[in-house]
């Protein structure tokens, strides 16, 4: 919430790098190409070559052990000044939020007057991880001191301990995927299979619109000759999607809904966010479009099944909503990030359902309505695709610069994650 | 009043090997089963449990560190390990009526009263009672008492730590009532009827448990018990196990994990029904019953068979 | 871009025989501008009498350079300037013109021979107008005959023009410094007394301090040079390309610590929206090069229109769009410069490049009709006409070709892409005030190229 003796965190503008639908165009690419590309692409939007910046932070959830620093790494081979601190944060699928709202935060407490937040995912690189027979048997190679002694240790290799490890989508304290959790969730609160598709379908149309328009010449800078986000189906309808057979919570037979178009894709890809005090954008000559105003996490108590994995944001609005002293009804724009089809829809009908308001969030009344006319109309991560901690910075930019010379007219984002964790935001043009 | 004889702590590998011999030779003279299991109760001393153990313990079940601070109290499968050889000693000793190899394990129910730790010297007294027809054979009752170290083993009166009773099925006899016979026959039957495929209803799932081949032989590396149907297909095929199966109290440890609480005082059950198969992926729910309560059930995600259903209740709220 | 290794080859002691026993061409190494290096490395010649002549004198003392009425024989001298801008007949030009030529052989590697005089359109004196435009073919044939890098250009002043005017000397420094390397047989209008020239010597490397400039086409090839040497000369660089060559543009953004914008300048708000970008980001623009261009070759018999119709939106279209904005914005109004790409298939045609030759021959005639409407602001534009330069897009033309349209040239090599950017840079900058409307090739008298 606004203090009043706290000074606005203004979104100066935002980049990232087109999101490629894993293991195509960035097969080869790490975390670090990625989000050191995203980051030259707003250092040479913005002109900061040989800045310092108050701090650079984000992350990846998917990481390779080597990039322990991978934000700091990233910094040292951009142009920025060396300088400029850096740090990783890690939060799910909320990684580029939290990033951005922490910072924003320090930002409005005066602590830094710049700062560049964002996130950063590939499934095409990701750590494959030994396993633990394995591991404990090379660190016991490792310790050896004799060449006997470690040839000792390595013979108990079997066959067994070479099969790689992916690392697994599947939450930890649950073993299911979170399109398994999610099909649960979504079954429990009757979201169609066709209010599921058409929401998929308009976010494709939506998003090759938004391109068509010119709305991504400065946000986006394109990587290894990839221009647009290669998930976009620009020509898809929900009558297209319909023909698909569901893959997640199949257990439920005629009543299963998510199919691979109504659940994101795995994704690569990366983002960045340039925030800064209002004095330093204007002396930087730097552009305002909006301000980040609040933000609020959010955690529900998923592993019995007390609440579904991915509905943590409903509990984060409810509170976020009434410490601003507002209500839907004052936005203009939600991005509710679309992990998959029927979260968003599941989010929107809790805010809508007396029952859940009165008795998860303690509310009088339901939080209302969300106009679909108004949800995600630039596209979101369905069609974009979801590089786990890059989605943050994409939709923080991309809202930031819809609300861009309305001033006072205020945006809301949903993003929800892993852990039953979830982040609210709320942004306010300039 | 029975008897109580003190024994050394047994070995399982000895309990094992003697279990296959005679089984060997049962079947070479044909061994009479007799009606009527041993009066007396064994009882063991126990060191306590190894700090290693625990943690391997674990890093197989996942959950949080034995750090003997912020949790110190043993999980209640782990004690169940602590005094499996000690059943298994009276189970396999010479004078036990029936025949160790091809038990089935159909139920266990446990009341853990007093919280156990690391390094804490207990003393396990077992013994065997309530044989009663089943469909396929007979059952009987399993009693495991964890005793603390101090106290007189003969007595009744001794305080009881941990209690549990397992069921187990023996096809090596029939008992002469046993036509008709249904699992609910019995006094205890009531909590040890198997969840029977076909009224079972699958609840909505919670979890999904992916076991790999490996995890019969994990589990025994864990609790001692090599029974050779738990550690790969070919020992399985020798029992005549298609492939091989779990150790039910590996589900019933992934059931609680988690779930128990530090002062324990708390019971619950678990009753098994088809085995789990290696390598195999169960479905899992735990949902609330009633205050303190919360009910579980494991099944096969590819036929809808329940493998298992359990209960768990804490402190003195709810009774089951 | 493509490396010209026979120019490498002939440039080592064995290269040099084997290429000079078998009659084949000696491209040189050519002298290029550096940063802090003098205007000229040696003596150089002054032919004439004239008011200029001691004027251009003055100017080249004034520069500390070691200036020579009657060198001595067989001295060794860097260049020769020749002033004819008193020749009232042809008869005139015959006492210079012999000075000249006893000079000739004393001209040094990457020499400079520069003719001055007035532009033969200005009079309508028969004799007089037959004896300025009989120094064109002269130095137009002298270029062709310069060896070992050197060039032969001329500059062409306006009727009354003082000799004091800005653009003398600075047209004087351009042509006789490493700036004009691969610029021969050709000649430099001064027109008016606009311009201005650095107060201190160490201006002269940086004469574009504190100005903004746009180079669209900025991602590769002569559109990244040309930021780079804007950038070397001071200039405050806003990159722009399409959107598609993002990463490239970024790329060079970030060298020259600019800003990128991806615009494709097509689109029909192109102009207004460089003007945002430059007042946002930069809070003025003195600078526009438009260098963004496109080739559809194809004979005109098979021409289609979305070959034909691409490459005028984009290479004249766009500029002309973009023109209108920016003399409509109160930001480009400080003694603004266009520089404008043209090209020698421009000038001289180029079979399978009717689409592309008028394009540029378009662009020529814009600039030249354009020049008043920034007159009024004290400002100029004008285009530059590349010949063969080493480019990703020549790098593309067939092995042979390439080899002969290089050796076609009077300096019997290939332009880089920094030639055309250093004359653009010239073109930009205070003290080529007084030059407007002209398109100047780059293209080592050559008429091969794009």
């Amino acid at each position: 919430m606004a203090q009043a003796n706290a000074r606005d965190a203004v979104i100066v503008g935002g980049n990232r790098i087109p999101f490629a639908k894993a293991h195509t165009a960035y097969t080869d690419v790490s975390n670090q190409d990625m989000f050191t590309s995203a980051l030259n692409g707003l250092v040479a939007r913005f002109g900061l070559q040989e800045q310092r910046l108050g701090a650079v932070a984000g992350g990846a959830v998917q990481k390779h052990s080597k990039n322990f620093n991978l934000m700091r790494e990233s910094v040292l081979g951009s142009p920025l000044d060396p300088h400029t601190p850096a740090y990783d944060v890690q939060m799910a699928c909320a990684t580029g939020m939290e990033a951005i709202g922490s910072l924003a935060d320090k930002i409005r407490m005066g602590r830094i007057d710049s700062a560049v937040g964002g996130g950063v995912d590939t499934i095409s690189d990701a750590p494959i991880v030994v396993t633990d027979g394995l591991r404990s048997i090379l660190m016991e190679a490792n310790r050896a001191k004799t060449t006997g002694a470690r040839l000792k240790a390595l013979a108990k290799i079997r066959p067994g301990h070479l099969a790689p490890q992916a690392p697994g989508v599947a939450e930890p304290r649950t073993g299911l995927s979170m399109g398994d959790h999610m099909a649960i969730t979504a079954h429990a609160w009757g979201i169609t299979r066709g209010e599921q598709d058409e929401l998929a379908a308009a976010s494709h149309q939506n998003l090759a619109a938004a391109y068509d328009r010119g709305f991504f010449d400065d946000l986006i800078t394109p990587f290894r000759g990839v221009q647009r986000d290669t998930i976009m189906r620009p020509d898809t309808t929900a009558e297209k999607l319909a023909r698909l057979k569901p893959v997640f919570g199949r257990d439920l037979g005629d009543e299963a809904t998510m199919t691979a178009a109504n659940s994101t894709a795995l994704t690569d890809g990366a983002s960045t966010v340039l925030l800064g005090s209002e004095e330093w954008a204007d002396e930087h000559d730097l552009p305002k479009l909006a301000n980040f105003v609040d933000y609020e996490l959010a955690a529900v108590d998923f592993v019995d099944g007390a609440e579904g994995l991915l509905m943590a944001p409903a509990y984060a609005a409810a509170r976020m909503l009434a410490r601003n002293g507002l209500t839907f009804e004052d936005f203009e724009h939600f991005e509710i990030h679309e992990a998959f089809a029927s979260t968003v829809l599941a989010q929107m009908r809790a805010w809508e359902d007396a029952d859940f308001c009165r008795n998860k969030l303690g509310l009088d009344r339901p939080l209302g309505r969300i106009d679909p006319a108004r949800l995600n109309v630039n596209g979101s991560s369905l069609a974009a695709g979801h590089p786990f901690a890059a989605t943050g910075g994409r939709v923080v930019a991309s809202l930031a610069k819809m609300l861009h010379g309305r001033p006072g007219k205020l945006g809301f984002i949903s993003v929800c994650a892993a852990g039953g964790q979830g982040i609210t935001a709320i942004v306010e043009g300039r | 009043m029975r008897t109580t004889a003190a024994i050394e702590m047994p070995r399982l590998g000895a309990v094992y090997r003697r279990a296959a011999a005679d089984a060997a030779l049962d079947r070479l003279r044909g061994r009479g089963a007799t009606a009527a299991l041993p009066e007396r109760r064994v009882v063991a001393r126990h060191p306590g449990a190894d700090r290693s153990d625990v943690e391997a313990y674990r890093r197989l079940l996942g959950g949080e560190a034995f750090d003997g601070t912020h949790r110190r109290s043993l999980p209640s499968v782990f004690v169940h390990t602590m005094g499996f050889p000690v059943q298994m000693g009276l189970l396999g000793s010479e004078d036990f009526p029936l025949p160790l190899m091809g038990m089935v394990h159909l139920h266990n129910e446990v009341d853990h009263r007093r919280p156990l730790t690391v390094d804490e010297p207990v003393q396990i007294r077992v013994g065997a009672e309530g044989l009663r027809p089943h469909r396929r054979g007979a059952q009987f009752d399993v009693v495991t008492e964890v005793l603390d170290d101090s106290a007189d083993p003969t007595s009744e009166s001794a305080e009881v730590l941990w209690r549990g009773v397992s069921t187990y099925m023996s096809r090596a006899v029939r008992l002469t009532d046993s036509e008709g016979a249904a699992d609910g026959g019995s006094e205890s039957a009531g909590r040890g009827s198997a969840p029977s495929a076909s009224d079972f209803a699958p609840p909505s799932k919670t979890a999904l448990w992916r076991l790999g081949a490996d995890v019969g032989r994990r589990y025994a590396k864990v609790s001692g018990d090599y029974n050779p149907i738990h550690l790969s297909a070919p020992t399985a095929k020798a029992l005549g196990m298609p492939r091989a199966i779990v150790h039910g109290m590996y589900s019933a440890a992934r059931m609680l994990e988690g779930r128990e609480p530090e002062e324990a005082g708390h019971r619950w059950s678990i009753s098994f029904a088809a085995p789990v198969k290696l390598p195999s992926a169960v479905v899992f729910s735990a949902r609330p019953a009633g205050p303190g309560a919360t009910e579980f059930a494991g099944w096969s995600p590819k036929s809808g068979r329940p493998h298992f259903t359990g209960r768990l209740s804490l402190g003195t709220v709810g009774t089951d | 871009m493509a490396r010209d290794t026979y120019t490498e080859l002939v440039n080592t002691p064995l290269g040099r025989r084997i290429s000079g026993a078998l009659g084949l061409p000696q491209p040189s190494r050519l002298r290029r501008h550096r940063p802090g290096a003098p205007v000229i490395d040696g003596p150089v010649a002054l032919v004439g009498r004239s008011t200029v002549a001691d004027r251009i004198g003055e100017v080249l003392l004034g520069w500390g350079l070691d200036v020579r009425r009657h060198p001595d024989p067989g001295e060794r001298i860097a260049a020769v300037v020749a002033c004819f801008d008193d020749v009232a007949a042809p008869g005139d030009l015959s006492a210079p013109v012999m000075e000249l030529s006893g000079l000739l052989r004393q001209v040094g590697p990457s020499g400079r021979v520069i003719t001055v005089s007035r532009r033969p359109g200005a009079t309508s004196d028969p004799a007089a107008r037959a004896a300025r435009q009989g120094v064109e073919g002269l130095t137009r044939s002298l270029a062709h005959e310069m060896r070992r890098g050197a060039t032969a250009n001329g500059i062409q002043l306006a009727e009354d023009l003082d000799a004091d005017a800005p653009g003398v000397a600075g047209a004087l420094r351009f042509l006789l410094s490493g700036r004009s390397a691969y610029v021969s047989g050709q000649f430099l209008t001064v027109d008016t007394v606009n311009g201005e020239l650095p107060r201190r010597a160490e201006g002269w490397d940086r004469p574009l301090a504190g100005q903004v400039a746009v180079v669209t086409g900025a991602a590769r090839g002569i559109g990244a040079a040309i930021t780079e040497v804007l950038r070397r000369d001071g200039a405050e660089i806003i990159a722009v390309d399409v959107p598609a060559a993002g990463e490239q543009l970024a790329a060079t953004a970030n060298r020259v610590r600019g800003t990128a914008l991806q615009l494709d300048v097509t689109v029909q708000d192109a102009g207004e929206r460089l003007v945002a970008h430059a007042a946002q980001h930069h809070g003025r623009l003195d600078i526009v090069v438009h260098n963004a261009g496109i080739t559809r070759d194809k004979l005109l018999a098979n021409m289609t229109p979305d070959r034909w119709d691409s490459v005028i939106a984009v290479n004249i279209e766009s500029q002309l769009r973009i023109n209108r904005a920016l003399l409509a914005s109160e930001l480009f109004d400080h003694g603004p410069r266009i520089v404008s790409l043209a090209s020698t298939s421009g000038i001289a045609g180029n079979r399978g490049q009717s689409n592309y030759a008028a394009s540029k021959a378009g662009v020529m005639g814009m600039v030249s009709a354009s020049q008043d409407l920034l007159g009024s602001r004290h400002g100029t534009i004008n285009a530059v006409a590349p010949g063969f330069i080493e480019t990703e897009m020549t790098a593309k033309i067939p092995p042979i070709t390439r080899q002969v349209a290089r050796r076609l040239s009077s300096l019997n090599q290939g332009g880089l892409p920094v030639d055309v950017a250093e004359t653009i840079a010239f073109l930009a900058s205070p003290s080529a005030g007084g030059t407007s409307g002209l398109t100047l090739r780059v293209c080592g008298q050559n008429l091969v190229g794009a």
